[in-house]
């Protein structure tokens, strides 16, 4: 338990290191924005899987978050 | 016949309304949407989901937000396993049910690179009711390279027995989930993703129609099943995001891990690759491999009597060992190809309607067929 | 009698969650830039470009508007705010003799900005940056960035991003220059 934890911390600090390295302008992120990259982003159609495999499965989580895309401000 | 019948008249419906009113309500930011989704397994058992959800901008950097859905399921009658509600005692007769649930909620920017939403949850059915707060805030840093979203929830279940006599029983449960968001770009084609979930569940947490078989000196004798009064769960995911603009396409590709502290460890992947048909048509495809392993008290058959008194025992087929396997293919219409012909129709710009199709089956002889038609109205 | 006790598991789970904290958090501030306010051009002189128009008929470039209030607008297609402020910019223009507002587009594809010009009847001089050379010379932070240059050519305004709350503080800054 605790293990996976700090695996999920340690991954996570290498990906916002990663972060310093590499940064997408706002004005290159069309493809970002592109309906085909945000598929499975759209509230009811992941919950409604999400909900489908919790019912069937003896697993949960793995949800997408927020983020990503748009560098649009306001 | 009539199970297609219904989900056609529920979205028709609504659809019919959002015609009419729809020009008049427009605003900017506003997203409506409508999804109407159906199941049916190899135990003909069916379910039909209509959900709609708004958010509606308020002010400058405040939006409110509602999302409704009502389902409805039958099962035949035999002992079966539903999709969207728990296993069903024993009936002569098919049993339907239905639930309604319920999300409002608002969400507020703070500065430019802060969101905090806080949304209520409730859903009914005659013999469960979930309610629950949940808490989320978002911070985009590195001039919105990376979003980090940490999200709290707590809920306050009654689990529900309607007796014999037809008066229900019910039984409390808690649950208290929190939920570690990191999304990062890699590159202007490229996301990645990646979740952490804990969640911590205590009180009722076993079926109450669920059965089992216990064979002891006396003989065989069905008896309630137990789970322990306490569960710990977590899981570990992470996504890529991947666009390929020489051919129009994407290709996602993500893993889970999950584990417990009822000793249930499993593993998922997943890999969909999405195109464009036309320029406003997306054809998507998906395959979906899962496997588990069983909780620590799941056995084939339970031998003795202290399974009748207070050794834990389950009848929950997710608590076996199995593997799952599931494909599935979607198309997706952009409606902002129909306001390039005809300006008046240029409110449809982020709207879309979308067919998917998928085919689950595990290796305990249980198979389904979803199908999902969703409406996804944005102004 | 017992020595000092060896800590409990809970209490070595709490220790490392807590270093596990400050571990990400570190990270965060460390990768974390300082969000930026904008171009840091206020003061200089603009960075002179030369684009072609949305049609390709014509080429224009900003020495060709010294002498004039100029706003120079980056803008997208599939940038939501961009909806909002160019019409309000083309109606600031109308409505104030000496003002130039230059929109500059930096889509993928042409005719997805020549589209969303003709739905959204925006009547501004769209320049189109298919090399992005020019945005990458601005370096916005967001979409959309808006640069408002004095009659010397001096950058004298930077807006990032766009709500209408910022149109009267437009105003207000080129009522100033003009």
């Amino acid at each position: 338990m605790v293990r996976t934890f700090f695996a999920f911390i340690i991954v996570g600090a290498a990906a916002l290191s990663a972060a310093g390295c590499a940064t997408v302008k706002a004005y290159e992120r069309e493809k970002l924005t592109d309906p085909i990259m945000m598929q499975d982003n759209q509230f009811a159609k992941q919950s409604l899987e999400q909900k489908f495999f919790s019912t069937r499965e003896g697993s949960i989580g793995g949800a997408s978050g927020i983020g990503g895309g748009c560098g649009c401000a306001k | 016949m009539r199970r297609i019948a219904k989900p056609v008249a529920v979205v028709l419906l609504p659809l019919m309304t959002l015609w009419a009113v729809a020009p008049v309500y427009a605003a900017g930011g506003d997203q409506m949407g409508f999804t109407t989704y159906y199941f049916s397994d190899s135990g003909e058992n069916s379910v039909v989901t209509t959900s709609f959800s708004l958010a509606k901008k308020l002010l400058q950097q405040t939006v409110f937000l509602i999302d409704i859905e009502l389902d409805n399921v039958t099962v035949p009658p035999v002992t079966a396993i539903t999709g969207a509600t728990r296993p069903q005692r024993k009936k002569s007769e098919p049993f339907e049910k239905s639930r309604g649930q319920v999300i409002v909620g608002v969400e507020q920017g703070i500065g430019a690179t802060s969101t905090f939403a806080a949304n209520f949850y409730r859903s009914q059915e005659v013999d469960y009711t979930s309610s629950a707060v949940i808490g989320t805030f978002s911070q985009e840093l590195n001039n919105k390279n990376t979003t980090i979203t940490l999200r709290g929830q707590y809920n306050h279940d009654l689990v529900g027995k309607i007796q014999d006599a037809g008066d229900l029983v019910n039984k409390r449960k808690k649950t208290i989930t929190g939920t570690v968001n990191i999304n990062q770009l890699l590159s202007p084609t490229t996301v990645l993703d990646l979740s952490y979930d804990h969640v911590v569940l205590s009180g009722f947490l076993s079926d109450p129609y669920r059965q089992v078989r216990v064979t002891d000196l006396s003989g065989t004798t069905l008896t309630d099943e137990l789970h322990p009064s306490k569960r710990t769960r977590q899981a570990a995911s992470g996504k890529i995001s991947q666009m390929i603009p020489t051919i129009k396409a994407s290709l996602i590709g993500s893993y889970r891990y999950y584990f417990d502290t009822w000793k249930v460890r499993s593993h998922t992947g997943e890999i969909r690759f999405n195109k464009y048909i036309i320029n406003d048509l997306i054809f998507g495809v998906d395959y979906r491999y899962y496997t588990q392993n069983a909780a620590y008290f799941t056995q084939k058959t339970y031998t003795g009597s202290e399974y009748l008194n207070g050794a834990l025992r389950t009848a929950d087929y997710k608590l076996k060992k199995f593997s799952s396997n599931n494909f599935g293919f979607s198309l997706e219409y952009l409606l902002r190809g129909l306001g390039r012909s005809n300006p008046d129709l240029d409110f449809l710009q982020n709207s879309s309607i979308e067919f998917m199709y998928f085919r689950y089956f595990n290796n305990l002889e249980f198979s389904a067929d979803i199908l999902q038609a969703s409406l996804k109205f944005s102004i | 009698m017992r020595g000092a006790s060896t800590p409990t598991r809970s209490r070595v789970e709490d220790a490392m969650t807590k270093q596990s904290l400050v571990i990400l958090f570190t990270m965060c501030a460390l990768t974390a830039r300082v969000y930026a306010l904008g171009p840091e051009w206020v003061g200089k002189p603009a960075p002179g470009f030369s684009l072609r128009t949305m049609d390709g008929t014509a080429t224009l470039s900003l020495g060709q508007l010294r002498g004039q209030v100029v706003v120079v607008d980056f803008w997208a297609s599939w940038c939501a705010p961009c909806k909002r402020s160019l019409p309000q910019l083309a109606a600031m223009e109308a409505n104030h003799p000496g003002l130039k507002v230059i929109a500059i587009n930096i889509d993928d594809e042409r005719q997805k900005a020549v589209e969303f010009l003709r739905k959204n009847r925006v009547k501004l001089i769209a320049l189109y940056d298919e090399k992005k050379d020019v945005v990458t010379t601005y370096d916005v932070p967001v979409m959309p960035s808006a640069l408002i240059i004095d009659r010397k050519g001096v950058v004298r305004y930077v807006h990032v991003g766009y709500t209408d709350d910022d149109l009267d503080q437009f105003k207000r800054e080129i009522q100033g220059l003009l």
